[in-house]
């Protein structure tokens, strides 16, 4: 797990602080493979909350 | 008479629909088989005619698809069901605009679209004033995109659904306590009799399996 995945899984599991998400803003911004993941990463997290299981 | 699309005074009105048709939180996966095309239709025709409780079948018989396609395009800080509610009450408002037969649920996806951009617009700005770089990245990134494509789209919503009815069931329980019950990393942890490092792993693992899975199936459906 390189240092964008683990910011990027403690964001999908609320544990992020924001230093830590100020980091992951600066990672997405300067990378649109990234920001192409972090935004599937909300997306998928919006829809699996509407799910029911 | 009660008609929509005139002779009442629009805040009156819009009080109304947002009490009278809250959004369920019920089961979320079946409404588009409860009702067919037809009898939503003769549900839209009634209510143009100012039978306002039909429009109640209306929302029944689309919320839960608006709520996914809508969620696929909510950055953090935007609730899917609030745009929703809110594109069912503009859906009402304008409801003779509506021509019957020409996709009821392609339109009010218009409406939600344009919403959800005026939305986008204003959490830009308070993300910036207020230095929430993360969202203010998601938040431009989300509305380039909403601005290029025409519809919201579905296509991802029915992959995800399909990948996740395919995760063996003790991956799938993890997925639903977080997601379904809002539960911690270490509430889980519990639940399961598993360390929070082995659930988080676990989650970790399952999200990208899920990531790759619908990314094959969009890839196969877009060609």
């Amino acid at each position: 797990m390189d240092r964008f995945e683990e910011l990027l899984s403690d964001y999908q599991d609320g544990r992020l602080d924001p230093e830590g998400r100020r980091e992951l803003g600066l990672l997405i911004d300067r990378d649109p493979v990234r920001l192409e993941a972090f935004l599937d990463a909300v997306r998928e997290q919006r829809i699996l909350r509407l799910e029911r299981y | 008479m009660f008609c929509a699309g005139g002779g009442f005074k629009p805040s009156n009105s819009l009080f109304w629909i947002l009490h009278s048709f809250p959004l369920t939180p019920g089961p979320r996966r079946t409404y588009s088989h409860v009702m067919t095309d037809a009898e939503v239709e003769r549900a839209i025709a009634r209510v143009r005619e100012g039978g306002v409780d039909d429009y109640e079948v209306v929302v029944r018989a689309f919320q839960g698809r608006l709520r996914s396609v809508v969620a696929n395009s909510c950055p953090p800080g935007l609730e899917p069901d609030e745009i929703a509610h809110l594109a069912f009450v503009e859906a009402f408002r304008k409801i003779d605009a509506y021509r019957p037969d020409t996709r009821f649920f392609a339109w009010l996806c218009t409406i939600a679209r344009l919403i959800l951009l005026s939305e986008l617009r204003k959490l830009r700005r308070e993300a910036r004033s207020r230095e929430h770089y993360l969202e203010a990245v998601a938040v431009d990134a989300l509305e380039a995109e909403l601005e290029t494509g025409s519809e919201l789209d579905e296509l991802r919503v029915r992959a995800l659904r399909g990948c996740l009815e395919a995760l063996p069931e003790h991956l799938r329980q993890a997925v639903q306590l977080r997601y379904d019950r809002d539960a911690s990393i270490d509430r889980i942890s519990q639940r399961l009799g598993k360390s929070a490092g082995a659930v988080k792993v676990q989650l970790f693992d399952t999200r990208r399996k899920l990531r790759d899975c619908v990314n094959r199936k969009l890839a196969m459906q877009r060609g």
